[in-house]
């Protein structure tokens, strides 16, 4: 009888503990600001076009239990982008028409590990008032209480139905190279 | 030859007018914006207009636009005037010579108020057309910059046949350069524009300062280059003052490569 008591008393408290004392969820985390920089390449005939924004809302979603990165959103003011000459600059954000869509963003609730320090990306670029998919490798990295993430990704200017912007009459190339390296202040471990 | 120097002159007015005015806040670029148009700021504080304006190029333009255009109760006829002139603001550059301020600015001579998004969308794609327009002229005045100098040299090699060249190509340089000139001055201002940033654009401009210099005492050094000679007392034939000539020639070619030297700017 005791015997019973107890046995139950056991197998209650160990439910009630999975029930109220299970504390994975998943968190969003955000990058750091100074640190995560998303960097653009333009290819002219007479010059190449690098422009950096460092004002940059990240924000990956992280599961504990799993020990898996479940979304990523990132989004950028196309206005926030210096090459260097805001002349340039300000021609860029004609011909993607900032006014009317001042952000480009990307989301993706899809993001698997291939290796160890190597994700794979699948989500929707939203550029220009066009959603595309888009997919890319990752390179992660970890260090000092922050997780690094790095990668690169091309588009297609027409295909975001974006005019191609001109130098002395003649257009800069389609593609346009996207690099991005965005730092978060944890560090995000992978389940085995 | 009166005629023709009268029109030189008229043409070289109005473009030094309109280039000193634009250059205004290049060469000082920490000096207070001089708004002639001020007085329609009636009843605005100069604070909060420069507070505004300051943040034009720190805030993110989603904020403006998520909070002015993307709904919301806060519509144009709700807005105070001193709310309207702000966010009107925010939809221009933060630094604005008072030129640009005159035409382009939230109560210039070209925009309807409130300035706002649809009217300043139609600024720009214009600025785009003149600044398209300003590189094809560009490119253009140019050549015939070119022609024009070897016209002259050929000239004064002794091959007296090409100075019925050089007067005319010398005309056609100078329309397509005050073209060109007012075309980039009278655009509308861009989105961004930062303060302090010395960019290829600056020397565009920089060097702009020195060819239209060149190109002021072209015409009028050309115009001296033939003096009447006198002997006993009497006037004798027009004749080629070399002197001048040679002025009139370095100046030609200092021209010609500032100008050469402002279009490669922009390339690098």
């Amino acid at each position: 009888m005791y015997k019973n008591i107890i046995l139950s008393s056991f197998l209650l408290l160990f439910l009630s503990s999975t029930l109220f004392f299970n504390n994975s969820y998943a968190a969003v985390i955000h990058a750091e600001k100074n640190k995560s920089v998303i960097r653009y390449k333009l290819v002219h005939p007479l010059h190449t076009v690098d422009a950096v924004s460092k004002d940059i809302n990240c924000d990956v979603t992280y599961d504990d239990s799993s020990y898996k990165i479940t979304g990523v959103s990132v989004s950028a003011d196309v206005l926030s982008f210096d090459s260097g000459n805001s002349n340039r600059d300000s021609h860029m954000g004609e011909v993607v028409d900032a006014l009317d869509y001042p952000t480009v963003s990307f989301k993706s609730d899809t993001v698997k590990s291939i290796t160890k320090d190597t994700l794979w990306v699948e989500g929707s670029l939203d550029f220009h008032g066009v959603t595309k998919p888009v997919d890319f490798k990752v390179a992660e990295s970890f260090q000092s209480g922050e997780t690094e993430f790095k990668g690169i990704f091309y588009i297609s200017l027409t295909e975001f139905k974006i005019k191609r912007p001109t130098l002395l009459l003649m257009p800069v190339e389609d593609k346009l190279t996207l690099t991005f390296d965005m730092v978060v202040p944890k560090v995000l471990e992978k389940g085995t | 030859m009166k005629g023709r120097a009268l029109v030189e002159i008229v043409l070289f007015s109005i473009f030094i007018f309109s280039f000193a005015a634009y250059s205004q806040y290049y060469f000082d670029p920490a000096s207070p914006k001089l708004y002639l148009n001020s007085h329609l700021h009636s009843g605005l504080s100069l604070t909060v207009n420069n507070d505004y304006s300051k943040t034009a190029q720190k805030v993110p333009t989603p904020i403006l636009l998520q909070t002015e255009f993307a709904g919301g109760n806060n519509t144009a006829d709700t807005l105070t005037a001193a709310e309207q002139d702000a966010r009107a603001r925010r939809l221009l550059p933060e630094d604005m010579s008072w030129m640009e301020n005159l035409m382009w600015g939230t109560h210039g001579l070209f925009t309807s108020e409130p300035l706002n998004r649809t009217e300043r969308k139609g600024e720009l794609k214009l600025r785009r057309t003149m600044l398209t327009w300003h590189q094809r002229l560009g490119l253009t005045t140019w050549v015939l910059m070119g022609a024009t100098v070897l016209a002259g040299q050929l000239t004064l090699n002794g091959n007296r046949r090409f100075r019925s060249w050089h007067s005319p190509l010398a005309e056609a340089t100078i329309i397509g350069y005050s073209a060109t000139a007012v075309l980039a001055i009278l655009a509308p201002p861009p989105l961004i524009r930062r303060e302090g940033e010395h960019g290829t654009v600056f020397y565009h401009k920089l060097l702009a300062w020195v060819h239209a210099a060149g190109m002021i005492l072209l015409p009028i050094l050309a115009n001296n280059i033939f003096v009447h000679s006198f002997e006993r007392g009497q006037r004798g034939p027009r004749q080629i003052d070399v002197a001048r000539a040679r002025a009139h020639q370095i100046t030609g070619y200092i021209t010609f490569a500032t100008f050469t030297a402002s279009i490669l700017t922009i390339v690098f």
